[in-house]
């Protein structure tokens, strides 16, 4: 496995985060219906507004996982936010960086990973709305459209909470 | 009238270069839920297919047709009698549309009499609920194929755009 890097300006871009207020903070509509929405659309198993801090991942919203944080090392959304682009791996098992991830290999046995990066009107790229699948999958242009919208729309839930703190 | 329950490949647009392009067609976008809304029209101006005029209500809808023409219409029937009701209107002449103007609706469900009633307003597309983005976008390209190329508005930059009465 090759752990999530460390982008440059991580500083930064975990100050923006915590600048947020959103960490451990409890679960919201508006991002819970994102989430819903995303795995309706998709047919996937599971989605999350996923918030990669210091040493975690933690998740704001989610479908289809019972827990609420896993490390950073190992996380798929600590790769996505390396880059502003969609991050897609549309089967692990075939991708070096992931064929041995204890997300795939174990719980929740990851073969398709989608992360659309959360990034701020200042740059920071905070987290991702990322769409999971247990079965290797590929996105075509228009589901990429779809879901680069509706990270739009989180990043603008995120900005609006920040504006009204 | 095609009634769709899965979407199918969409024609035209900035994702779909094969496709032969038709400008962006004004579009007037009926629909309460938020995401659904919103995520349709952002996509659907994203690929070029539409500049979509976002309206929650029908009630809405209709003060905005009597002010301005759009190249198509694409209607929830989730108020069903004012949905249809405004319908009529169009299709006889009292808006600011083209009477023949393509339009599509969205629908919980559809017996025989709703299936007649949207034959008789020559209603191109029915979707029905629960539906995904996807069949949406599919049936947008294809209001927009139906749409004369000299009549949309990018071709005669005919009326101006109007602020959202909704």
């Amino acid at each position: 496995m090759i752990e999530a890097p460390i982008p440059a300006g991580d500083v930064q871009r975990l100050q923006a985060l915590r600048d947020l207020l959103i960490l451990d903070s409890a679960p919201e509509e508006r991002f819970d219906r994102v989430v819903r929405f995303a795995s309706d659309e998709f047919d996937m198993p599971i989605v999350l507004v996923s918030l990669v801090d210091e040493k975690r991942q933690w998740f704001k919203a989610q479908v289809g996982l019972d827990v609420c944080e896993t490390d950073r090392a190992s996380s798929f959304c600590g790769h996505a936010i390396a880059q502003p682009e969609l991050f897609v791996v549309e089967d692990t098992l075939g991708d070096e960086r992931f064929a041995d991830n204890p997300l795939v290999v174990g719980e929740p046995h990851i073969r398709f990973y989608a992360g659309a990066p959360l990034q701020l009107p200042g740059g920071e790229i905070v987290g991702t709305l990322c769409l999971i699948d247990r079965q290797p999958r590929c996105l075509d242009e228009v589901d990429r459209a779809i879901l680069g919208s509706l990270r739009e729309l989180v990043i603008g839930e995120l900005v609006n909470q920040a504006a009204t703190e | 009238m095609a009634v769709i329950h899965a979407p199918t490949p969409l024609s035209g647009g900035a994702h779909a270069p094969l496709a032969p392009m038709l400008p962006p067609i004004d579009l007037l976008l009926v629909e309460p839920q938020f995401l659904l809304r919103r995520t349709v029209a952002a996509v659907a101006r994203d690929m070029r297919l539409a500049n979509p005029q976002e309206i929650t209500s029908v009630e809405a809808a209709s003060r905005l047709v009597a002010i301005h023409a759009f190249d198509a219409l694409f209607i929830s029937l989730d108020d069903e009698g004012p949905a249809l009701e405004l319908l009529s209107r169009v299709r006889t002449g009292e808006t600011r549309c083209d009477p023949a103007v393509p339009i599509a609706v969205t629908a919980a469900a559809c017996d025989t009499s709703l299936a007649l009633r949207l034959k008789t307003l020559e209603v191109r597309r029915l979707l029905l609920r629960p539906f995904k983005v996807k069949g949406v976008l599919e049936a947008i390209s294809a209001l927009r194929a139906a749409v004369p190329a000299a009549s949309t508005s990018q071709a005669s930059a005919a009326t101006p755009r109007t602020v959202n009465p909704s």
